[in-house]
């Protein structure tokens, strides 16, 4: 297994917290809605909002089980400009915005620890 | 005959909303479907384009177990990917297709933020659809009380072997003020902020010899040799 490169501390930006993750940050409000809201439709109907709330409960907990499914699996992130990397999946964020992963296979060497913004992926596979 | 067939056609259309395809095209299609002879096609094919983002959970909770078709990510970087979806996460649209292989599986999550377009290719078959069903991990299967308390006392037993501060505090253990055991006792149920005792602790737990038939009382972890 490749040796970890040393932890890379890359110049700040102009805000705190400028690679992105601050939720304040325009970058952030501007990409990173955290849920869809309810649709017009359900507002004004409570029969259908009760479909649909059960509608959003089944997909979320069958894609919290495939998330509990992907850990400590590897995992291939392909990101945007054709970055393809490789890394063990650790967890997710409730709004499934930031990925944690270690043994990150990255062009320049392995990071032991890292966090993946997921508005940089455009998709993922693993194998079961 | 047609004109029924377009009217119970139309019928199905209005219930979901989110579909771009003008009526007229969907006739225009149908006709030829019917030419064809294999009507069940329009049924089936259906093609959803920005519109994914905007349709709702129930459309998306609709197409689970069908074959779909997904183009995600921009020029000059577009993907293709297809398989069976497995679900859509409201939260993030994320779309989760599976392919089978011989030996196994291959899961393939799509970020909703770069998704494209969807196509719906086709239900899944009986067989399909149970191997479908059976795919997600099944829900934990929760132990009774008595099977509890037994792996508890055999867990709390095998570290005092080892001479490690253990007590049980209600249906957990727990280990030198730092680390606690919640049920069924696994390596993985282990929670603490100490790395090392954490470290140590799921290590001991998984050398533990079988709970089941503890009939050496002088075999310890720490001498084991392996």
């Amino acid at each position: 297994m490749a040796t970890p490169v040393p932890v890379l501390r890359l110049p700040k930006g102009p805000d705190p917290n400028s690679r992105g993750f601050d939720p304040n940050s325009p970058r952030f409000t501007a990409l990173c809605r955290t849920s869809i809201p309810t649709s017009a439709a359900a507002e004004s109907d409570p029969v259908q909002l009760q479909e649909e709330q059960h509608a959003r409960s089944v997909l979320r907990e069958r894609f919290l089980r495939c998330l509990l499914a992907m850990t400590n699996r590897k995992v291939h992130f392909q990101m945007h400009e054709k970055v393809n990397v490789e890394a063990t999946f650790g967890a997710s964020d409730i709004d499934v915005l930031n990925f944690q992963v270690s043994d990150l296979h990255t062009p320049i060497g392995v990071q032991k620890e890292a966090l993946i913004r997921c508005q940089d992926v455009i998709s993922f596979t693993f194998d079961i | 005959g047609q004109q029924r067939l377009v009217q119970c056609y139309k019928a199905e259309h209005l219930w979901l909303p989110c579909f771009l395809r003008t009526l007229a095209e969907l006739v225009q299609q149908q006709c030829r479907c019917l030419v064809e002879g294999s009507l069940s096609i329009i049924d089936q094919r259906t093609m959803m384009q920005c519109g994914w983002l905007h349709s709702g959970p129930q459309l998306w909770l609709r197409c689970v177990h069908r074959e779909v078709r997904v183009k995600a990510g921009k020029e000059p970087q577009v993907e293709e990917h297809r398989g069976w979806l497995l679900t859509v996460d409201p939260v993030s649209h994320s779309v989760v297709l599976v392919n089978f292989r011989e030996d196994g599986a291959s899961v393939h999550v799509v970020m909703g933020h770069a998704v494209e377009h969807v196509e719906v290719l086709r239900e899944a078959d009986r067989e399909m659809a149970e191997r479908l069903r059976c795919f997600l991990p099944p829900k934990t299967i929760s132990l009774d009380p008595e099977e509890l308390q037994r792996r508890r006392s055999s867990v709390c037993r095998w570290l005092q072997k080892n001479r490690v501060p253990v007590e049980e505090d209600g249906n957990e253990l727990r280990v030198a003020g730092a680390l606690t055991i919640k049920a069924p006792y696994g390596p993985e149920d282990c929670c603490s902020s100490n790395q090392i005792i954490l470290d140590r602790i799921q290590r001991l737990i998984q050398v533990q010899p079988d709970p089941h038939s503890e009939t050496d009382p002088s075999r310890t972890g720490i001498t084991s040799s392996n």
